[in-house]
Parts: C-alpha cells; structure tokens; sequence
C-alpha cells in the first residue's frame, strides 16, 4: 500500500515537472530592466502573434519592441539550450554506460567551441556546420583513445575526453592570437557561454539542428536503455550497438554542437540535470528523456535570469552553472543514497 | 529433431590463434545439453557462436536449418535468449525493467501492453513479485541470477543459452537454478545450452553433454559420456562414480 501511495506521488510530480517550463518561461520573460506582469507578457506574445489581445495591456510599442526583439528570442534560446544540453548529456551517459560523461567532459564542446570560432574567425563554412564537424571529430577522437575491444571504461572516457578539450581549448586560445580585434571581444565573450548576443536569427539557426537531435533521441529512447546494458547483451537483445550507438552519439553531438555555436561552452548542466532526474524518477530513459528536456529548460533559463538581472551588468552565464552545478552535485550524491547509478 | 547443429566450425578472436578447431555437432530439440571443460577451453566462445556473439572464421551454424550468418540480429534474439554469466549495468533498473528489456526483440518504439504483460506472468512464476521495484544492482547474487534467467524466459525463445549460472551461487541457491531450468524445460519444451563447471550439475540436469577442450569438442549421451576415463582426459583428475540420491554422482580425489 505504501508502495502504490509513493509511485501516485511520484507520477504527479512527474506530470507536474513536464509542465513546468511553461511557467517558467512567463516569469523569466517578465523580468528584466523593464518590468512587465506575466498578462502583459501573454498579451505581448498574443499581439506578435494574432495582432490581439487577451487582457487588454496598453504598452508602449519600444518595450514591445524591446520585448519581442531581445528578451523573448533569449529566453526561448536558453531554453532550447538548457534542454538541447541536458538530453545531450543523459543520451552520452547512456550510450557510453558512463554516469560522468557529458558534452563538456567528453570534450565535444571543447571541440564544437574550436569549430565555432574558426568559423567566426575566419568565415569557414557556417558556424553551425563548422561546430559540429569538429565536435564529431572530437568524440571520434576521444571514444578511439578509450575504448578497447568495444568498450571504454568510465575513466578513460573522462581522461580522453580532458586531453581533447585540452587541444581544442589551446587552439581556441590560438585563434585569438590571430583574429582581428574587433572581433575578438565578442569571442571570448561567447567562450565563457553566454546568451547576451542571442537574436532571433541565432533562435531560427540552431533549431533546425536541435530538432533533428531531439526526434532521433526520443525516437531511440527505449532503445537507450538496452543499449547502456553493453554491446554485448544489447546484441543478445536483438539490437545492433553499432548502429543505434551511432545515430544516439550523432544525435547528441549535434545536439551539444548547435549549443556551444550559438551560446558558447555552457559546462554542467549536461551532468547535473540527467543525475537530478534519475535520483527523483529513476533511470528508465524513455521519462529520463522527456524529464531532462523539460527540467534542463526550466533550470538553464531561470540561471539565466538571475546572470541578466543580479549585477547592474551581465555575468556570462556558463560561469553560474559551473559555480551552482559543482557544488549542489556534490551535496546531491552525498545525500541521495542510491543515486540512479552505480 | 536436430535444432541447431554446428558444421567443421572454426572459433578466433585473434588471427592464427583459433579458441575452436573444426568442431561439428548437434543438438536436439527440447534437450538440454551441458558444455564442459576446462577454464579457458573455449566452452563460453563455442556457444557464443550460436547468437553471433562471435563469427566462424570457417564453418557455419544452423538454426532450423538457417545459416546463423543470414538471420538478422533482431529475428535471432526472437529465437535465441541469453543468461549471461552476470549483468552490471551502469544505471539502477528495476528488476520490473531489467525483466521488461527481455522484451527488446519486439519492441520497435516502446513496449507494447502484452509485453508488460508477459513480464508480469514472468515475475509471478518465479516468485520475484517482492523484487520487482527494487534496483537490480542491490539484490543478491542468487536473485540477479534468478532475474537474469527470468529476462530470458520473457524473451519467448525456443532457444535458451546460459553462462554458468551456478558458478558465483551458493548451493542452496544452485539447487534452486538448476530446478527452475529443470522445469522450464519440462513445461516450455525450450532448448537449453548451459556452460556449467560441476560435472554433478550436468549430470543431474543435462540429457546430453558437449566435452570442450583443446580446440575440439565431442557431444554424447551423459551417462555415456560421463565416465571416470572422459573427466580424467577432460580435467586431469581422477575421479568416481557412485548412484547417489536418484542419479549418478561425481566425486574428485582431492589428493593430487
């Protein structure tokens, strides 16, 4: 009876965790230098929309404008990024049957951050491609140095993975030496992980890409699971590791790549998400899935709210989810016993 | 009926070191046969070639008739379920989940409601109900094991392989293995292939036996192939048999 009583609380939570980026997502574009109330902002969005109003707001058309052109693409980025990141990081943990990886362990946003730039830098290709092209150049790199028959184990993983971010990071380092000035501020600026640049057409380049990565993973989730079981028993299941290990890995790449192109490297939300979903909802991936996509929005965009609106100025907000994830991941495992991996 | 039958197979994991050396036997439907040997003798790796674990660099094996090498990884894990010898997974699923993964070969996008069902029949007949919320990795050896073959059982195969089931087991609890086998086969009609290390294991449960060592294997009757001359060829001891409780029963001089 306890039991049944437990698993009722916990599927209510779990409907209420899907929806709460919806809330989320009204408050954070409520706040700002310019403070609006939460009907003003779904007027706002209703006006842009349908060119009505539900309750009726007057609002000069400049915060309308400054509305619609700054806060709403950056909320809806931070989103999109937070989810993109999070569902990156549970998929590579799966994949790799390793509870530490995630795009910035694994090196790939190291190596997306290198395409990125020299993109930028020097106009090759586009930023997206160019991202992504080196990110999965570092994951073949780190995953080649790793494994042994197949498998690699936790550690190797985590020590490629700091020796691939290490070159990219010294390379990254190296563009700058080289590039123009003035664009130079923007780079490093875009380095530390930050949506202060972020316009609508940074929303519309990066979309494309992470809607392919989100389908491929949901799609895949169930196969996931079999999949963290090993090639081995994966194989005695009737899956093909090779294959479906191949679409999750290029799946997640492209999902963390279009991240760090518009955003630059943002670490630990990849880690800390998945690990805080399968201590409160289990490991299962098919609602670890959908559950890291929804909290990993929420989470990403209310740290990105508090980095906009803390300080008179903007703090790059890579540098709080670091400070925050490090921390609370520690207390975390310590005191959640059992925690969804071992 | 012969099911499954193995033709001149040979076994390698590195080139120009063969494990199997142009092996062929086969083995009927409804049996249960047990591969012995010595550590390392390749009895694992022989019954690995059954479902494509490892190919035949020469040689072919056969499933009703069909090339192992021309089914496809799904339809072959619909036909073929394994018990590994242990299962470590990175993430702590349910024994409900680790059950419900036995569904795999059907399952395209997600489970379907008759395979919940199928494990939920699964976990009464093997009396698992009170393990079934907890995580895998917390239970013990006997039951991982327990849960293991009952993954396999959910998998619906004619066809079941097994890994030393009883090799990390206390007696108790490889009392309790062999008779859940014992009776699968009895009730299901399954095929069972099981490595074991007890020669008394195979001889209480296995109708025949597949003698692995040195690269060839020889299969028989297990009354005819186990015999004092056999183990000693096979094992490097001595030994005697004696009836005992309703079988034949097997016991080593420990002496040298």
């Amino acid at each position: 009876m306890k039991y049944q009583n437990t698993a009722k609380y916990k599927k209510t939570i779990e409907i209420i965790m899907y929806f709460i980026p919806i809330p989320v997502f009204l408050i954070a574009l409520s706040i700002g230098p310019y403070e609006l109330s939460i009907p003003q902002v779904i007027d706002i969005i209703f006006y842009k929309i349908s060119g009505n109003t539900i309750f009726g707001s007057v609002l000069a058309s400049s915060a309308i404008t400054a509305f619609a052109d700054i806060r709403l693409p950056r909320v809806i980025l931070s989103m999109l990024v937070g989810a993109a990141l999070s569902v990156s990081g549970a998929s590579f943990q799966s994949v790799m049957k390793n509870p530490l990886v995630e795009p910035y362990t694994l090196g790939v946003s190291s190596g997306a951050a290198f395409g990125a730039a020299l993109s930028m830098a020097f106009s090759f290709l586009t930023v997206q491609v160019s991202a992504f092209l080196f990110a999965m150049l570092s994951i073949v790199i780190c995953y080649s140095i790793a494994q042994q028959k197949g498998e690699a184990s936790v550690i190797s993983l985590i020590l490629a993975g700091i020796i691939i971010s290490s070159i990219f990071t010294a390379a990254l380092s190296a563009i700058q030496l080289f590039v123009d000035p003035l664009k130079l501020q923007g780079l490093i600026f875009w380095t530390m992980g930050a949506f202060y640049t972020t316009t609508w057409s940074k929303v519309l380049g990066s979309i494309g890409f992470m809607a392919v990565g989100f389908t491929l993973i949901f799609i895949f989730r169930w196969k996931l699971n079999i999949l963290s079981l090993g090639d081995q028993e994966a194989k005695m299941l009737g899956v093909h590791p090779a294959i479906y290990k191949g679409i999750i890995i290029f799946a997640a790449t492209l999902l963390a790549s279009s991240s760090v192109a518009v955003t630059g490297i943002i670490s630990l939300v990849g880690l800390m998400i998945p690990h805080i979903c399968r201590m409160l909802f289990g490991p299962d991936n098919r609602r670890l899935i959908p559950l890291s996509m929804a909290f990993g929005a929420s989470y990403l965009t209310i740290v990105d709210t508090f980095a906009r609106n803390m300080f008179t100025f903007e703090i790059p907000v890579g540098i709080f989810t670091t400070i925050l994830g490090a921390p609370f991941f520690i207390i975390l495992l310590r005191k959640v016993r059992n925690a969804g991996w071992n | 009926m012969e099911l499954i039958e193995y033709r001149n197979v040979c076994l390698q994991y590195e080139k120009g070191r063969p494990v199997i050396n142009n092996v062929s036997f086969a083995l009927e439907e409804g049996s249960i046969t047990a591969f012995l040997g010595p550590n390392g003798s390749g009895k694992t790796t022989l019954m690995s070639a059954l479902n494509r674990l490892i190919t035949p660099f020469e040689g072919d094996v056969f499933i009703d008739g069909k090339n192992v090498k021309s089914i496809p990884l799904k339809k072959l894990a619909t036909m073929i379920a394994c018990v590994p010898q242990f299962s470590s997974p990175s993430f702590a699923y349910s024994v409900y989940n680790m059950i419900l993964w036995g569904r795999a070969p059907y399952i395209s996008y997600m489970p379907k409601p008759r395979d919940y069902q199928i494990v939920d029949e699964t976990i009464e007949r093997f009396q698992i109900a009170h393990l079934k919320d907890k995580p895998f990795s917390s239970i013990s050896g006997g039951e991982k094991q327990m849960v293991l073959i009952a993954r396999a059982i959910a998998q619906k195969t004619p066809i079941v392989l097994m890994d030393e089931p009883t090799t990390y087991l206390d007696i108790k609890n490889q009392i309790k293995i062999l008779n859940v086998i014992r009776d699968i086969n009895k009730s299901d009609g399954a095929t069972f292939a099981i490595t074991l290390h007890d020669p008394n294991h195979a001889l209480y449960l296995a109708d025949n036996i597949v003698m692995v060592n040195g690269g060839g294997a020889v299969k028989g009757k297990t009354d005819e192939l186990m015999t004092e001359n056999n183990i000693e060829k096979l094992y490097n001891v001595k030994s005697s048999f004696m009836p005992l409780y309703d079988m034949r029963y097997m016991t080593v001089d420990y002496r040298n």
